[in-house]
């Protein structure tokens, strides 16, 4: 009987999927192959791969918000724990001999401090640094998690609450004391793996390996959500009592994604660091992960490509304005912001589907149906 | 009063809200072989309330509540008892109106553990048991439309169709008439007695729609009267309306529609 | 033969003979004897030579001693200038040397200069000239105090005299004068005093004044723990006033009306900025009034915050009730459009001075002071919290804004116009943001960043306290304000203001989870809208 039944899923993967491929295509061999003839500067091609870092972290926030309803405000921490993993690598890859024959970072050194700390030490290993990118903030969130989501903290509070646990890490790494960089950060990192940071050869193929990842990411992401779990999540944001009443432990699925949320967040600041060349303070935060919540509200939340796309084109148009018009730019991106939200509440994805649907496709109940809902949610 | 072998077995249960007492020392039995029973009374008797503690949404201040002899269903988590069997049907219809009708059974059909979800997928393959619920409702026409877009009556049912395909033991129903217009309520009884023909389920159904209390409890179905948080009477629904006390308590706040 | 008034020197300064000592001075064989001698002076003739000698300005002109005034004029030692035969004034030949002051006598000189300071004019200058004295251990200047003491009329001075020769009797040979100066020191609280106490028991033989000390020292300590409290709580006050102020216009905006405005931070910057402004005109077109300018720019800046909010509410907001999520992106957008504007027009450092009377504080302890600047913002705090509840609870106006905000379709129905009251609910609160802001320019620096800075302080004192009830924002305020205050001590060492900070937020984060909806849950729009 179940022909009598309408499929409303079937076709609209195959269309998805196309979109992968090309996405790939496009940036993963593309764009690095122009680098290497010449077409794209390096500069271009350096500038993006910040965009596809921040990118993957989106995606991580779109799992947890767009699709789930959890507003976390400390996605920037799990960022950061990621950057700061990688750039204590770097660091010590890169910096001079200490008293005891064993290198410390220059900025130690001009706070008197002439040995490593304990807790630097296991970063001497690339392997150390890697897994703990991304398993570190995995822990934190699921600790987190265990915490509050059984107490069922759920809308503004887990908002105030990541927010307030922002504040304080942002606080504490700021301080010398935390042998962290203090509010410069840590930064002049010159080689990664033996590779030098300064090479094009080493720089394309961290692009690609961001590009790559971003498209696994992407993959990974998709699984979740097209599977019986994504459906799960969803139903968390929309009605999460009900849910309970179905014989869902909620608690749960929730740390799950927010465990995977914050991975993402992890890789993409592993990714980000050693391509941008600096980590600081100021982007582990609140006002950081307030900002990643824009960008995917910006492109339309619970749609993955709209965290996407979200992310790369207002960290594209905020470097573009901020060249072109360095005192209006926040005039403009806020302007922007405003203009857009209020015309096209879905973002840029629901902008796209209304053009379509004005173009004259036939309506799905694809991507419109996907938007439509969303509307009716509160954050 | 013994425990054994009963379904559900209430004993002096008491529900404090600040003071006031919404259920007063209620008892109430459930025996395993009861198909049906009604539960009816004024506004604010505490029927609602009564279903809150069974689904572990309230705590009670005292009282003992056993499912099947054994289960003890207080303090546990509202979505451990669904899982033991106890389901519910809330008031006003609560599906997710952002999801298809197929994708609201998908959820409450199958194993609801983290691990196998993450293997199911969304689409359509081998979902018969979903199918033949919602033939069971009449909405298999409808599975691919948005929840959101059915008309109030057909929400009902589909919740009542997610409920069945939880296979739940214990079936609480609140108000399922509600709202519904003359035809859909008809249709609705039918729903209801082919739940009770086809699967092993019991259900308690709270309504105060008289006639359709009438139709049902006209096979022969038990009817519980609850008045200001206690019972009041107990019995067939002729025994129930003969009954002075609930006359009065009925009277003393109106009129009951389509009494004898 | 110079003539003039300098015969008559010698007989118009009383006791002393000045011509006679400046000789004494002049000559280095008795300069030092001369000096021990000036030890107990109080003669303003003998300062006015000492100064001289000490800065070089002493002459022998023609058998005499003259002193060079800073106009290049002479003057002998009784203060006459000194003029010739026809009346004019005379001039040092050049060339001519100053009497030299021997290096090794050059403390001597000012020791005794600066005890003369204890007969100064200014309240203020003897004051500290005798604190001075009764830490320096010096036991020649007891005389010189007493004397002082003697003449001393004003009550703060004489205490502050009179613990100076306690603190020099403690090295007095006789033990009652030991005892009595320990007694009066611990009786008068002086925390100055316990490093010479610890040192007196130490080295003291006789073990009554040994006991008393160590009672002194024990009752001295009491008084400055309690002080410290004292000190600690009324800062904690002060933070909650802070708070509270900031937070006052959110609990209205996000509180009552379940609006997010990420903006809120940016209406308090428009509150600094208005201060700002009024101060410069005031300086430049009343600055005889200059003092009055807070006056005006309190409800000018009530005035200016209030009417961006309502441009913004009318423009914008109204279109998004019933989405916070894009009522958070537009109105941080809108942030973004203030404060970049903000730091275009007026750069990014600009301050604001206190009025004058906002200077300086109250001291109701000694070595405790509460400044007024922040008395104010505690009374700012307190009139504007009145202020808020008067209005919603005791005017029509006020109720038909609950009315809107609990059951909008139900006030729409008795004939409110919800339109109008949301519009002004929301005006009103950033209007108190601004007067936030007015006040904080008083405390910080007014710059474009002020805005971000607060924003996360006053949301979560709102959700702390319970969004919806102003109760709630008040007891946030102050819990949060006092743990943070009280913490900080317990801490210690110079980060212990950010430690205290990080450690209030532990706090604040791990209650919120023991009880999400704040301290006093309500039933309400955002309550609902966000549970």
């Amino acid at each position: 009987m179940s022909a009598a039944l309408t499929p409303p899923l079937a076709p609209k993967r195959d269309r998805q999927l196309v979109l992968v491929a090309l996405f790939g295509a496009v940036f993963v061999v593309g764009l690095p192959v122009a680098n290497a003839l010449g077409f794209v500067s390096d500069y271009y091609l350096n500038l993006f791969a910040k965009y596809l870092a921040l990118a993957i972290l989106a995606l991580g926030m779109d799992l947890i918000w767009g699709y789930t309803g959890i507003l976390s405000l400390g996605q920037a921490i799990f960022f950061g724990m990621g950057a700061y993993s990688i750039g204590m690598h770097m660091m010590l890859e890169s910096s001079g001999k200490g008293v005891y024959g064993e290198p410390v970072p220059d900025f130690m050194i001009w706070n008197q401090v002439y040995q490593l700390p304990f807790f630097w030490k296991p970063y001497k290993y690339a392997v150390v640094a890697v897994a703990s990118a991304i398993l570190l903030p995995a822990l934190f969130a699921t600790v987190i998690g265990l915490l509050t989501f059984r107490r069922r903290l759920r809308g503004t509070y887990f908002a105030i609450l990541t927010q307030a646990i922002a504040f304080a890490v942002w606080l504490m790494v700021n301080r010398n004391e935390m042998k962290l960089g203090g509010t410069n950060g840590l930064t002049d990192f010159k080689s990664i793996l033996g590779f030098s940071l300064s090479s094009p050869v080493t720089l394309r193929a961290l692009y690609v390996a961001t590009a790559a990842l971003l498209v696994g990411a992407l993959l990974i992401s998709r699984a979740i959500v097209r599977s019986k779990t994504g459906l799960v999540l969803e139903a968390i944001r929309d009605n999460e009592r009900r849910l309970e009443f179905l014989g869902y432990n909620a608690a749960g699925f929730k740390i799950f994604v927010f465990a995977v949320s914050a991975a993402l967040a992890g890789l993409a600041g592993l990714l980000y660091a050693p391509q941008v060349g600096i980590i600081t303070p100021s982007q582990v935060g609140v006002l950081p992960s307030l900002e990643i919540v824009i960008w995917v509200a910006f492109g339309g939340r619970g749609t993955l490509w709209g965290a996407l796309l979200g992310a790369i084109s207002v960290n594209w148009l905020r470097s573009v304005l901020t060249g072109t018009y360095p005192r209006l730019w926040p005039i403009i991106l806020g302007g922007l912001f405003m203009a857009v939200i209020m015309l096209f509440p879905t973002g840029l994805v629901g902008l796209a589907a209304r053009a379509r649907a004005l173009v004259g496709r036939r309506r799905t109940g694809g991507p419109a149906a996907v938007a439509a809902p969303v509307e009716e949610h509160t954050a | 009063m013994s425990s054994a072998d009963t379904l559900l077995y209430v004993e002096s249960l008491t529900v404090s809200f600040d003071g006031f007492l919404a259920l007063r020392n209620l008892n109430l039995i459930i025996e395993r072989d009861e198909r049906v029973r009604l539960l009816i009374g004024p506004n604010g008797a505490g029927k609602t309330t009564l279903f809150d503690v069974l689904t572990g949404h309230v705590t009670p201040e005292s009282g003992r509540v056993l499912f099947r002899d054994t289960v003890n269903l207080l303090g546990q988590a509202p979505h451990e008892i669904a899982n033991v069997g106890v389901i519910r049907k809330f008031q006003t219809p609560s599906v997710f109106p952002g999801h298809t009708v197929f994708e609201n059974m998908l959820l409450s059909a199958g194993r609801k553990r983290f691990a196998s979800t993450l293997g199911a997928g969304r689409s359509f393959r081998g979902h018969d048991p979903i199918v033949a619920t919602l033939e069971q409702v009449g909405l298999a026409g409808r599975a691919g439309d948005v929840a959101g877009a059915l008309s109030h009556g057909e929400k009902q049912w589909l919740e009542i169709a997610m409920l069945l395909v939880q296979e739940p033991t214990l079936l609480l129903l609140d108000e399922p008439a509600a709202g519904m217009t003359r035809p859909e309520k008809e249709r609705t009884v039918k729903v209801l007695e082919g739940i009770v023909a086809r699967s092993s389920c019991s259900v308690m159904l709270i309504e105060h729609d008289m006639e359709f209390v009438r139709h049902i409890a006209g096979r022969g179905h038990k009817v519980t009267v609850l008045h200001e948080g206690t019972v009041l009477s107990e019995g067939s629904l002729e025994r129930v309306q003969a009954d002075e006390r609930v006359v009065e308590a009925y009277l003393g706040r109106g009129k009951v529609r389509g009494a004898a | 033969m110079i003539t003039g008034l300098g015969g008559l020197a010698a007989a118009a300064s009383g006791d002393l003979d000045l011509e006679a000592v400046a000789r004494r001075l002049a000559a280095p064989a008795t300069q030092k004897s001369a000096l021990e001698e000036l030890q107990d002076a109080t003669d303003p003739g003998v300062e006015r030579l000492l100064r001289a000698l000490k800065d070089g300005a002493l002459y022998t002109f023609k058998g005499r001693l003259v002193l060079l005034g800073d106009d290049g004029g002479l003057t002998d030692v009784a203060g006459h200038p000194v003029v010739d035969a026809q009346g004019q004034p005379v001039q040092l030949e050049s060339g001519q040397e100053a009497v030299a002051l021997d290096e090794s006598l050059f403390g001597v000189v000012q020791r005794i200069l600066e005890r003369f300071e204890v007969f100064s004019d200014d309240k203020a200058k003897r004051q500290s000239a005798a604190f001075k004295l009764g830490t320096s251990g010096d036991p020649s200047a007891l005389g010189v105090l007493a004397k002082a003491l003697e003449r001393e009329a004003d009550r703060d001075v004489r205490v502050v005299m009179e613990d100076a020769l306690a603190k020099l009797r403690l090295r007095s040979a006789d033990p009652k004068d030991r005892l009595a100066a320990v007694k009066r020191l611990g009786a008068s609280s002086s925390e100055a005093a316990v490093p010479l106490l610890k040192a007196l028991v130490e080295q003291e033989t006789d073990p009554a004044v040994k006991a008393a000390a160590q009672a002194a020292l024990r009752d001295i300590d009491t008084f400055v723990v309690r002080r410290n409290i004292v000190g600690y709580l009324f800062n904690g006050v002060s933070l909650a006033a802070v708070l509270l102020v900031m937070s006052l216009g959110l609990a209205v905006t996000f509180g009552l009306m379940g609006i997010i405005n990420m903006a809120h931070g940016e209406m308090l910057m428009i509150g600094s900025y208005t201060a700002f402004v009024v101060q410069e005109a005031f300086q430049a077109r009343l600055a005889a009034y200059q003092d009055y300018y807070f006056f005006v720019a309190l409800p000018l800046a009530f005035l200016a915050a209030g009417l961006v909010g309502l441009v913004l509410e009318l423009g914008v907001i109204r279109f998004l009730y019933g989405r916070p999520l894009e009522t958070l992106i537009v109105t941080w957008g809108a942030g973004m459009i203030l404060q970049q504007g903000a730091r275009l027009y007026f750069g990014d450092q600009t301050s604001v001075n206190s009025p004058t009377w906002f200077r300086g504080g109250l001291e109701p302890l000694t070595g405790l002071i509460f400044p007024w600047s922040r008395i104010f913002i505690v009374g700012l705090a307190v009139a504007a919290l009145g202020a808020l509840w008067f209005l919603l609870n005791r005017t029509y106006a006020g109720m038909k804004v609950r009315a809107v905000m609990q059951n909008r379709a139900m006030a729409a129905c008795l004939g409110v116009s919800t339109r109008k009251v949301d519009a002004v609910t929301f005006a009103l609160g950033t209007a108190l943001a601004g007067v936030a802001g007015c006040a904080l320019a008083l405390i910080g620096t007014v710059d474009p960043e002020v805005g971000k800075t607060y924003i996360v302080d006053s949301f979560m004192v709102v959700v702390l306290g319970g969004v919806g009830k102003l109760v709630g924002t008040v007891v946030a305020a102050v819990c949060i304000g006092l743990s943070n205050k009280l913490i900080e001590p317990a801490i210690g060492g110079t980060a212990a203001a950010i430690y205290a900070k990080v450690a209030v937020l532990v706090i604040v984060i791990w209650f919120l989870q023991w009880r999400p909806t704040g301290l006093f849950a309500q039933r309400g729009r955002a309550a609902a809208e966000t549970a």
